[in-house]
């Protein structure tokens, strides 16, 4: 601190109910710290977050006693701000502050070692004291903000978010790394999601019109993020734009001579594998953006078939670098859908399909086909890679997807509606159709579909394939724990989410925290709402 | 490990149980049921083995019998799948299946089948009155001349042992199909038997467990004696009963015989006002079978009646046209009612006491020896 001005420090240690008292002896710590050099108040209380607690400081620091404050406390997460905005309050300055978590750090982890908690505890504070000794009194200062917004990931949140964000007058830079926007959701297709009267294709395309009318919005497909510096207000971000191979759009003519004419071929992300695409990638659906075709290169071994019936493929085409400034960054980068590994519930047998996979079915043929014939029951059989548990050698999604459960309520009451007759089954751990969505469950019961309930400890259902039609054993809880054999023509697997495969690079790139299951951590809705 | 049978659902929809499918399993039914007991957990248990199409399950199960129609359990449904009316689908649908003609499934499944049968059995009963009646006396009343007591006796013999070893085969079938005790003394079988059939049958005691059923109750036993009074002098008594001789009001077979017509047109009026009404759960929903065999019984009792009124007034040719249509009326009623449909219920449900306790036994020494 500036000469003349002597630091004056205050320490204030707080019990927390009990939370840090019952462990650390805190009236030694104060004991022990008002001995340091340049403090001149050390008090404990009860709950320092109170008013009563906070009054503690103002009080000090208002009669001129104390100009540099101590709080012994819980983690700065919560009640760093509280003490800042006391202290600012009552005149002082909230930078010659230091929040010391003796809760979290301390008490709650030495339970079994009260001496040398309180020992710790006296550590802790000390270290705090010597860093306000060298403290300087810091005033807020104004930076200049990019009114401009990257938002990642083209897919139903991107879309909707950047759609927001320019609306309100922002400049948006929207990047997707697939060829053409949409996400999962495009691919949902001509299924109606509850609870909106509208198929996910319909509410996909209206979002891209809108999006595509706004002046100030730029879209960047085939595209990643290469590089972020820089701090909030004021990223500079790096983009790669890959070729699409494609020097306009093809006319109607070469469109059709485009589908026929390449050789390589894949299964289609599109439609959840259910059919094949080539090498080169056509817009998947009416109204997808880009109307220009973009070639796989992963895919292209560059044999010029295609350049003979189309003059606008350009196969020499080099990617670019875009330098963005933005203010801000929306992630928004999405999920994939879980991948049983092969024979998990069958995966793998005739007539045994993920949801997904399902819902591409229904787009592809517009209908329910399994070998042929429409079937006439159904098993879906939940939580395929969600609350699995944790077992020897083997990744584990231990949370729960939070969708998947809705998402084969949807999907079976419309096929209900164009399968009359069908029986259908879902062989559930719990059905967890939250709020509104209750009105779905609700429709599937009114229209007979049954629910078997399987306790993971008795079992998880089996799926077999006896003379030529999948079997599934369970044994459901809600009838005296009876073992069932269901026949059925097709088992539908209601898997899970995963992050999406850009999510870890992105979180790399942003420095932003994942959790445990992988997915990028949003902030504490309790803590800053 | 169980088969399930996709189809059963619906059978029982035919039946009657329309809402069950909005059944989610949370069990407040079977909270709430004043009769459901710890081993005999209905309406929900039940309501599984349907949905699922536990077939053999469903079959084998007497709680359907146990459960007496209160419709404490569809007040408090929180889905509106009417569980209550779901019992008594169910207990249709295993009337029909005790029976081993098949002629039951008919009945209960199509209406024509229903109304065919009874105009057969009416015209075939009329034309075989028309076949061997007496001389029709217009001066007097004189039924002993028209229809004399040893012929009616006979016919009344024969549906009686028909109907009879009808009913016992049907009964027989359902213990086959319900009794799981294999190891119980026989003294044990006699005893159970005059401890839950005998007084069953007599009292049906067990609907007054729930306390809405008092009134029907009541109205229940009304039939039921009214019923076996006119039975006993049918079958025992018919010299005294069929007769020419005019008795004074106070002779017991004439007073019996009014007071068991009032008692039968008393209950039987009250089910049909209260169904007509649909004033509580058990009456929300008439299978066509329920009005058939109430509309039957109130018929037959009305033209009863009217023999006698016509035979005190003089009037010969009435009193004998009134007699025929009678006859031709219980035939179907009997026929029809007591070994297939609805009226089977009088041996069913104490059996199913019995059965039950047979079950329960049976388990209590399995326990025991395992033990
Ligand atoms: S949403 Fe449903 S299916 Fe998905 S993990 Fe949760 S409980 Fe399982
Ligand atoms: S019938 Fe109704 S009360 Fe009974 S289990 Fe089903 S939903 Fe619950």
């Amino acid at each position: 601190m500036e000469g003349g001005n002597k630091i004056r420090i205050g320490v204030y240690v707080c019990h927390c109910g009990g939370n840090i008292s019952d462990v650390v002896n805190v009236k030694k710590v104060v004991e022990e710290v008002r001995k340091e050099k340049d403090v001149v108040v050390a008090r404990d209380f009860m709950f320092m977050c109170s008013e009563a607690g906070q009054k503690l400081i103002e009080d000090d620091i208002r009669s001129g006693k104390v100009n540099a404050v101590v709080v012994a406390s819980c983690s700065p997460r919560l009640h760093e701000a509280t003490f800042r905005a006391a202290i600012t309050r009552a005149g002082g300055n909230p930078y010659m502050y230091y929040h010391v978590d003796i809760r979290e750090e301390c008490s709650w982890v030495h339970e079994d070692n009260k001496e040398e908690a309180t020992n710790k505890a006296v550590r802790q504070i000390k270290a705090a004291i010597a860093y306000l000794r060298h403290a300087e009194p810091l005033s807020k200062i104004r930076v200049n903000c990019e009114r401009s917004v990257l938002v990642i990931g083209g897919g139903i949140a991107g879309l909707r978010a950047a759609l927001d964000l320019a609306e309100s007058g922002l400049t948006v830079y929207l990047v997707e790394r697939a060829p053409f926007l949409g996400g999962n959701a495009a691919r949902i297709g001509r299924v109606k999601v509850f609870p909106y009267e509208k198929t996910a294709i319909d509410i996909v395309r209206e979002l891209i019109e809108r999006l595509r009318k706004m002046g100030n919005v730029a879209i960047y497909t085939n595209a990643e993020v290469e590089n972020v510096s820089g701090y909030v207000g004021n990223f500079d971000v790096t983009i790669r734009v890959n070729p699409r191979y494609f020097r306009g759009k093809p006319n109607e003519y070469e469109i059709e001579e485009l589908k026929k004419i390449c050789p390589r071929k894949t299964r289609d992300e599109f439609s959840y594998g259910v059919s094949e695409r080539t090498a080169i990638m056509l817009p998947p659906f009416n109204g997808a953006y880009p109307e220009i075709p973009a070639i796989d290169m992963a895919l292209c071994d560059k044999c010029g078939l295609c350049t003979k019936v189309c003059n606008k493929v350009d196969l020499s085409q080099e990617s670019q670098i875009i330098h963005l400034k933005v203010g801000a960054i929306v992630v928004a980068t999405g999920f994939k859908p879980y991948k049983p590994e092969k024979g998990e519930y069958g995966y793998g047998l005739p007539g045994v399909v993920t949801l997904q996979e399902l819902v591409g079915i229904i787009n592809r043929y517009g209908d329910v086909v399994i070998n042929g014939k429409r079937p006439r029951s159904i098993a879906f059989i939940y939580c395929v890679g969600s609350r699995q548990r944790r077992e020897e050698g083997r990744k584990a999604n231990e949370y729960c997807s939070r969708y998947c459960c809705i998402a084969a309520l949807d999907v079976a009451v419309t096929i209900k509606e164009f399968l009359k007759g069908v029986t259908i089954y879902h062989v559930v751990r719990d059905v967890r159709s939250y709020g509104v969505n209750e009105l779905l469950f609700e429709e599937a019961s009114r229209q007979g579909q049954i629910i078997i309930k399987y306790d993971i400890d008795e079992g998880e259902p089996q799926v077999t394939y006896i003379n030529g039609k999948p079997i599934v054993k369970v044994k459901d809880v809600l009838t005296e724990h009876m073992e069932l054999e269901l026949p059925v023509d097709l088992v539908v697997l209601v898997t899970g989410m995963e992050p999406s495969d850009g999510t870890a690079d992105i979180a790399e790139k942003l420095k932003i925290s994942r959790g445990t299951d992988g997915f990028l951590q949003e902030v504490h809705p309790n803590l800053g709402p | 490990m169980a088969k399930v049978n996709p189809k059963l659902i619906d059978e029982l929809k035919e039946l009657g149980a329309f809402d069950i499918s909005a059944c989610y399993s949370c069990g407040v039914c079977t909270a709430t049921c004043p009769l459901a007991q710890e081993g005999h957990e209905f309406p929900r248990k039940i309501i599984r083995y349907a949905i699922l199409g536990l077939e053999d399950k469903l079959i084998s199960s007497t709680e359907p019998w146990l459960c007496y129609y209160c419709g404490e359990c569809t007040q408090s449904c929180p889905r509106g799948a009417d569980p209550a009316g779901f019992m008594m689908a169910v207990r249709r649908y295993l009337t029909t299946h005790y029976d081993f003609t098949g002629f039951s499934r008919r009945f209960y499944r199509s209406k024509v089948v229903e109304l065919i049968s009874t105009i057969l059995l009416f015209t075939v009963t009329v034309l075989s009155i028309y076949l061997v009646h007496g001389p029709i006396i217009l001066t007097r009343v004189d039924l002993d001349s028209f229809l004399p007591p040893h012929i009616v006796e006979l016919g009344d013999i024969v549906i009686l042992v028909v109907l009879s070893a009808l009913l016992l085969t049907n009964v027989y079938r359902m213990y086959r199909l319900t009794v799981m005790a294999r190891n119980i003394p026989f003294t044990a079988y006699i005893k159970e038997f005059v401890r839950t059939v005998v007084p069953h049958f007599l009292t049906q005691i067990r609907m007054l467990k729930c306390n809405r059923n008092t009134l029907n109750w009541i109205m229940h036993i009304l039939i039921v004696y009214g019923y076996a009074t006119i039975f006993i002098f049918v079958v025992v008594f018919l010299d005294l009963f069929q007769t020419n001789v005019l008795y004074p009001i106070y002779s017991p077979i004439r007073l019996g015989g009014y007071i068991a017509s009032a008692a039968l047109l008393i209950g039987a009026g009250y089910a049909i006002y209260g169904r007509l009404r649909k004033d509580t759960v058990m009456r929300q929903y008439s299978h066509s079978t329920d009005w058939f065999f109430l509309t039957l019984l109130y018929l037959v009792v009305i033209t009863g009646v009217l023999i006698d009124a016509f035979k005190y007034m003089g009037l010969p040719m009435e009193t004998y046209i009134a007699y025929t249509v009678h006859l031709g009326l219980v035939t179907p009623l009997l026929v029809l009612e007591v070994p297939f449909a609805k009226w089977s219920h009088l041996a069913y449900r104490p059996f199913a006491i019995y059965f039950t306790r047979l079950n329960d036994l049976s388990k209590a020494r399995t326990v025991q020896v395992t033990a």
